[in-house]
């Protein structure tokens, strides 16, 4: 045994080149794994830090009324064994707050008062002063620090009322109500959230949003009742997005310990739970009566559960990345470990034949893996854990930006666990590639080792069929097309493909990974490119303004009024100080019904077949109306020529829309091509109302109706409408733009965009009860100083007699940055991944291919010396290459659109529409790289292999 | 008639310090059909003088006629022309082509010419090799004397002027070393072919018509013994 590792140690100091590439390969590939895994784990940290810093350390909120049996319930879960800490919060009261406040500080504000450890529990914070200690101290909502007039000392007094629904007269039954987190639904525990079921005076609490029968269609509205004077000294600001003082009717005031009689929140945090299920079944054990909320991101990020959309692309992109950076790695190290175990089969044979067992023999390939690994390994894992730490301080900022974090740094977390894992999958990943050279030594047959001087083993099939008798006159006939092509040079590489039994399998193995390598990164950044364009979507241009005008009077209501009202506030806006005006446009909300032809994927994909009318989608349609002059230079911008004059009125498409519903990102397809489609303008007998599309289905005759909800004067009814009573404008799309003009502020939706001039036949002239949006974009050098004079544009629009609801001056400016840093860091991460990727792929068809040569140099040498010339051994080579080519690079690209695709589905997981685009540019990329590589590896290896000519190749032994 | 003539041939391999003079000034001549044993002790250049008569090499001064025509005058493609229809070189570690079988071995050189393979002669020489129905084996199906008989077919089939051997036997036992050069010796009988067989073994040298014996690089002894 000693002496076997005395071998052993002796062999690897022999090719010290070739130890320490592999040694670079095994640290390379825990390096990678290290990193990955922990930038993963870092990840999540960072967003559970967050979460924490933001929102508090609760698990799960539960709401129950204030009765005895609930005291009773709180205090013995306080003092229960599971429990880490709780906090409660409680309706004191609401206040109604007058006109000019409500603008901004919203209609109701909500007082809470808290008990417990509500800084932990709930993560609630001051911006400024300091949380309340008394029933008389309060702490405001952020947003009254800038809109009103109260400060940290004063003395406020406050009508606190009750809230309460009241059914809109004319309507009957009850609703359901409350709130649900969006995207949360979990198949096991249903949707997380709370519902109430309404009637009339039934009392609302504060996690319930406004009652408003126009917004929701709904049959009730809200009153404020009983309401009485509270006075309190103002001790401090809150900081902002507080979850639990973020109330469903906006953001609360605080104070404590006051006697109220509101429903009471009550926010636990727990230990021992390890599932969403055992969460919920322990909160319903504390608090039977009560309607549990589950704090969702905490427990995702804590890994308690595991849904949650981008945080499960993620993970599948770390998994996909581990199982590629394992397979390169394998495939690097499992070719130095048999190159070198091929060289020393003589030394093996020896070995054997002087009395090595086989079990010694392959003991002696193990070991030699185990002292690379144990070198290997510590040395990638430090620096992975190094690089990653480098970069985080780096570029912590952007990727905490990038997370959408604001309240914690971001910073390399070492576990020890990830740590050991890493080491274990790289462990793995050597002990897969010494095995099967490890194998072939042990299997040596010290005869053939010593008699054979040449390292070619024979394909078992050739070997079988030699014992049938040889035709001389078939000799050197039917050697394949490349015997036929090639003549003698293609014939011998075609008979060394059939009867060597590796058939140069390492170096095609090698070529498909390559491939494979080179296409994942490409892929990783195309997919990642769409992926930041939809995530990132930022206006191009620096201020966004947005403007909902809802005329009040049918003088107002008609195009040429809007117009002119929305260039005369546009004229106002382009006087602002320093802003360079970028256009503007209005948008109406139209129903619409757009041919299946022309429509997108993601539009045709939003109705199944049957709910199509007259072979049309119907949909919301976002209309833009553009100034003809801007129209007509966006037309030409998107490289549409308008045409002289047509009948129809002409609108440009928007090829595709970007979402977010809060968890998952849309992308998507919405026009397919060019084409007619048609503008609901009205139905016979409702043109005179709000039409807002809801679905299609059949009348009892078998006509198609469609449901519009109206709203007729003041009421809100559900109307159906048979399609052929349908007052429907055609307009023709002659043209798709890829995206919205830059005065527009959306992005998602079906869009088309309109001059102008052609509103009169597509608005119809209705009442009072139209609401448009006003949108205009402006750049400017600086652009927060000139947000407050933009906001002054909306009331030129309301003495003009328009209401205003929504008044919006974004400076977009400050997110563009940050999302174009954002955009940085993943082009570098795809960049340095890429890189390493390549350089690993090169490495091993250099490797594989050199060394495929090198090995025969002896044949060759025989070859020639019997007279075979430079251009027969030229088209030998040739034919060979082309063989291993093939065979590399088609299962190669194939596995390579596997990759790509799985790498489209971990993508879609959190953004639907993405289409799978095979990035054909980075296929044939590789391919001519690999080509390229490959002739260069062939180029170097017949030339170390001419080194010493022939002589020399036949004098080695 | 002399086949072969050389005329002060030197091979120096390498540079400078490290140069080490392989061949240094040797002449001599070899008349068509004689059986010429060079003997010398390891590392005295007896393999470089076989490569350079057999064009495999080139050398660093002097010349090989073969038929009156200087060989190193030939352009590397004519050499390779010359190496498969003039000369047959068989070594000592058979060096077969292990991808091949031993038909294809044999007649590679046939195949390398473009020519046809001419059925009759291959089917005679393997039965005169002793290798009928082992035409479709490969190398590594057969022992160290088929393989090595394998190789001096693959050496006579175009019935080369010259055939070379380099230690033909010295991976043998004495049965099949027997064996081996009795071929050899035959063809040299019956169809003429002029044969230099390099040897450690002294039954083969005093087996030839004449032996030349090399020591560093030079002929020390030259005598014909038949
Ligand atoms: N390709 C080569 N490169 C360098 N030296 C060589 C080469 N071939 C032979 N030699 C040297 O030339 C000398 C003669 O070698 P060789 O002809 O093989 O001798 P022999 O066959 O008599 O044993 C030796 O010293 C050997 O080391
Ligand atoms: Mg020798």
């Amino acid at each position: 045994m000693k002496a076997m590792t005395s071998f052993t140690l002796k062999s690897l100091r022999s090719s010290t080149a070739r130890t320490v590439v592999t040694i670079a390969g095994v640290a390379l590939a825990a390096a990678l794994l290290v990193a990955v895994l922990s930038s993963y784990v870092s990840a999540t940290d960072y967003m559970l830090r967050n979460e924490i810093a933001a929102n508090g350390t609760w698990m799960a909120r539960s709401i129950v009324p204030d009765d005895a049996q609930s005291n009773d319930e709180i205090i013995a879960a306080e003092h229960a064994g599971d429990v880490k800490a709780l906090a409660t919060l409680q309706d004191v009261g609401f206040v109604a707050l007058p006109d000019e406040q409500a603008v901004r500080l919203g209609t109701y504000l909500p007082v809470l008062t808290g008990a417990g450890s509500l800084e932990n529990v709930c993560g609630v914070r001051v911006g400024e002063g300091r949380l309340p200690q008394s029933p008389d101290e309060i702490v405001l909502p952020y947003s009254w620090q800038r809109f009103s007039a109260a400060s940290i000392g004063d003395v406020i007094t406050l009508d606190l009322g009750e809230r309460r629904a009241v059914q809109v007269p004319g309507t009957s039954g009850g609703m359901s109500g409350g709130t649900i987190e969006a995207g949360t639904y979990d198949p096991e525990l249903g949707p997380n959230g709370i519902m109430y079921d309404i009637e009339d005076g039934s009392p609302l609490n504060s996690t319930m949003g406004y009652l408003d029968p126009a917004n929701d269609n709904g049959i009730f509205s809200e009153e404020l009742v009983n309401a009485s004077p509270h006075s309190y000294t103002v001790v401090g600001f809150t900081a902002m997005d507080n979850w639990s003082l973020m109330t469903g009717i906006g953001p609360a005031a605080l104070t404590v310990d006051e006697a109220a009689t509101g429903d009471i929140q009550v926010y636990v945090d727990l230990t021992g739970i390890s599932t969403a299920g055992q969460l919920k079944e322990r909160m319903n054990g504390l608090f039977p009566d009560g309607d549990t909320m589950m704090h969702t991101n905490l427990l995702r990020y804590s890994g308690i559960s595991d849904h949650g959309s981008i945080w499960q692309t993620l993970f599948y992109l770390v998994a996909i990345l581990a199982v590629i950076i394992m397979a390169a790695c394998i495939s690097l190290i499992y070719n130095a470990f048999a190159i070198s175990v091929n060289e020393r089969m003589r030394q093996f044979g020896l070995l054997a034949s002087i009395g090595a067992s086989k079990r010694q023999l392959r003991r002696s390939v193990l070991l030699e893996g185990s002292i690379i690994a144990a070198i290997g390994i510590p040395l990638g894992v430090l620096i992975g854990l190094g690089a990653c730490a480098g970069i985080f301080v780096w570029l912590g900022g952007v990727i905490a930006d990038m997370l959408g974090g604001m309240h914690s740094d971001f910073f390399l977390v070492v576990s020890w666990q990830v740590v050991l894992f890493a080491v274990a999958l790289t462990a793995l990943t050597v002990l897969v590639s010494v095995w099967i050279p490890a194998l072939r030594a042990a299997r040596v047959s010290p005869i053939d080792a010593l008699r054979q001087s040449s390292t070619v083993r024979i394909a078992p099939r050739a070997l079988r069929s030699s014992g049938q008798h040889m035709r001389p006159a078939s000799l050197w006939k039917h050697r394949g097309i490349a015997g036929r092509v090639f003549g003698i040079g293609g014939s011998l590489a075609s008979l060394n493909h059939k009867r060597n039994a590796s058939k140069g399998r390492a170096a095609s193995l090698s070529l498909a990974l390559a491939i494979v390598l080179l296409m994942t990164a490409g892929s990783l950044s195309t997919q990642l490119g769409t992926f930041t364009k939809v995530v990132g979507h930022v206006s191009e241009a620096d201020i966004s303004m947005a403007i909902s005008l809802s005329p009040t009077s049918d003088e107002t209501v008609t195009p040429a009024a809007l117009e002119g009202t929305c260039a005369d506030a546009y004229e106002h806006a382009s006087a602002v100080q320093g802003v360079t005006p970028l256009g503007w446009s209005l948008t109406s909300y139209q129903p619409g019904l757009v041919p299946a032809d022309v429509a997108g994927s993601a539009l045709k994909g939003s109705v199944t077949d049957d709910s199509l009318v007259d072979g049309a989608v119907p949909t919301m349609l976002s209309v833009l109306y553009m100034p003809d002059d801007e129209f007509a230079a966006y037309a030409a911008d998107n490289g549409i020529t308008l045409p002289a004059g047509t009948d129809t009125p002409i609108a440009i498409g928007v090829r595709e829309g970007y979402g977010n519903t809060g968890t998952m990102y849309t992308y998507d397809e919405l026009f397919a091509r060019n084409g007619k489609l048609d503008i609901v303008t009205g139905a016979k007998n409702a043109s005179d109302a709000k039409l807002s599309l809801v679905t299609k289905d059949t009348t009892e005759d078998g006509r198609e109706q469609l449901s519009f909800v109206m709203l007729e004067g003041d009421r809100v009814t559900d109307r159906t409408v048979p399609a052929d009573e349908l007052e429907r404008t055609s307009i023709d799309v002659i043209g798709l733009a890829d995206q919205r003009p830059a005065s527009s502020t959306g992005t998602n939706g079906t869009a088309i965009v309109m001059p102008m001039s052609t509103a009169a036949s597509v608005l119809p002239p209705t009442t009072a009860t139209r609401s448009l949006l006003f949108s205009a974009a402006f750049d400017s050098p600086e652009p927060a100083e000139a947000i407050e004079p933009l906001k002054e544009i909306a009331p030129v629009m309301e003495k003009a007699g328009y209401d205003i609801y929504y008044n919006q001056v974004t400076d977009n400016g400050a997110a563009e940055e940050s999302m174009r840093m954002a955009v940085t860091v993943v082009n570098v991460f795809c960049f340095l991944f890429s890189f390493i990727l390549t350089l690993i792929a090169l490495a091993n068809v250099f490797n594989t291919v050199t060394n495929g040569l090198i090995l025969r140099k002896r044949e060759f040498a025989v070859m020639e010396s019997i007279g075979m010339d430079a251009r027969q051994f030229r088209s030998m080579i040739g034919c060979e290459c082309i063989g291993y080519g093939m065979r590399g690079l088609i299962p190669g690209i194939i596995v390579s659109i596997i990759v790509s695709y799985l790498l489209y589905l971990a993508l879609s997981i959190s953004m639907t529409g993405l289409p799978f685009t095979l990035p054909w540019v980075y296929l044939a990329l590789a391919c001519a790289v690999v080509i390229v590589i490959m002739a260069l590896s062939v180029a170097y290896g017949l030339r170390r292999c001419r080194k010493g000519d022939i002589v020399e190749a036949l004098r080695m032994e | 008639m002399d086949i072969l003539k050389v005329s002060h041939l030197t091979k120096v391999y390498g540079k400078g310090e490290q140069a080490t003079r392989a061949l240094d000034d040797v002449s001599f001549t070899i008349p068509e059909g004689q059986f010429v044993a060079i003997i010398g002790a390891s590392g005295s250049g007896k393999s470089t003088l076989l490569h350079l008569i057999g064009g495999v090499d080139r050398p660093t001064s002097g010349t090989v006629e073969l038929n009156g025509e200087d060989i190193y005058r030939r352009s590397d493609e004519q050499l390779a022309v010359f190496r498969r229809r003039e000369v047959g070189l068989v070594y000592q570690f058979y060096n077969l082509v292990p991808i091949l079988t031993v038909a294809e071995n044999i007649t590679l050189p046939v195949a390398l010419d473009g020519r046809n393979v001419n059925a009759e002669r291959l089917t005679s020489l393997l039965s005169t090799l002793g290798l009928a129905g082992y035409g479709n084996r490969l190398p590594n199906q057969l022992s160290g004397g088929q393989q090595q008989r394998v190789a001096i077919g693959r050496a006579l089939m175009n019935n080369p002027a010259i055939v070379l051997a380099d230690e033909p036997t010295g991976n043998l036992d004495t049965q099949n070393s027997r064996e081996i050069m009795a071929l050899l010796e035959t063809a040299n009988r019956e169809t003429g072919q002029t044969l230099v067989v390099i040897t450690h073994d002294e039954d083969i040298a005093l087996s030839a018509d004449r032996i030349i014996a090399i020591e560093d690089g030079r002929i020390v002894s030259d005598e014909r013994i038949r």
